[in-house]
């Protein structure tokens, strides 16, 4: 398998950057988040989120109770800070 | 992506739209997204990534993956395989993109 091919295409996370962090310890999909940015970036791991969980094998054999291990956080779309703006 | 020929459907002949991307006039047809009025005219890269400036443009098509985004002067940041075309926008990329890029 290539490893320079990427994962994470937000924030450019390759294959082999996520296999560091796990010889570094990273065992879960959130540390593996922490260590690389992946699933940070401003699609919030839409795209990389199940590639990430495949990696890690933490929900196989699992019945689901919560959707992912990844936390995600608001605001769930993000927009540019003028469009925010009031008055203008 | 535009269709000249179909055994069934009639296709109709639709107007042009013309708008800017970086600084360079295209022409869209009605109901098309900026995304497809741009690789319909050969334009397939829309801005580069931060890290390593590679090439990006459409990847999901549907508005998840944020790939296509775009600036439109005087409205910010937009998907651009959501956004329909309007006579006279100006689309800018992220980062440069030069007209003969891949």
């Amino acid at each position: 398998m290539n490893k320079t091919c990427i994962v994470c295409r937000c924030e450019e996370v390759s294959m082999k950057d996520i296999e560091k962090a796990m010889d570094n310890g990273m065992k879960t999909t959130q540390e593996i988040k922490m260590a690389t940015r992946a699933g940070m970036g401003i699609c919030q791991g839409r795209i990389c989120r199940s590639l990430l969980e495949e990696v890690t094998h933490e929900n196989d054999d699992q019945i689901q109770e919560i959707p992912s291990k990844l936390t995600i956080h608001n605001p769930v779309r993000p927009v540019a800070l003028g469009m925010v703006r009031k008055g203008k | 992506m535009r269709l000249k020929k179909h055994p069934v459907l009639k296709i109709q002949d639709k107007q042009n739209i013309p708008f800017k991307f970086n600084d360079q006039i295209y022409h869209g047809k009605e109901g098309e997204t900026i995304a497809v009025s741009l690789w319909s005219e050969g334009v397939k890269v829309l801005r580069k990534s931060e890290r390593s400036k590679t090439s990006r443009g459409i990847y999901c098509g549907i508005g998840n993956c944020y790939d296509c985004r775009v600036h439109i002067k005087g409205r910010g940041l937009v998907r651009s395989c959501l956004t329909p075309v309007e006579p006279g926008i100006e689309v800018v990329s992220e980062r440069e993109v030069k007209k003969n890029d891949l």
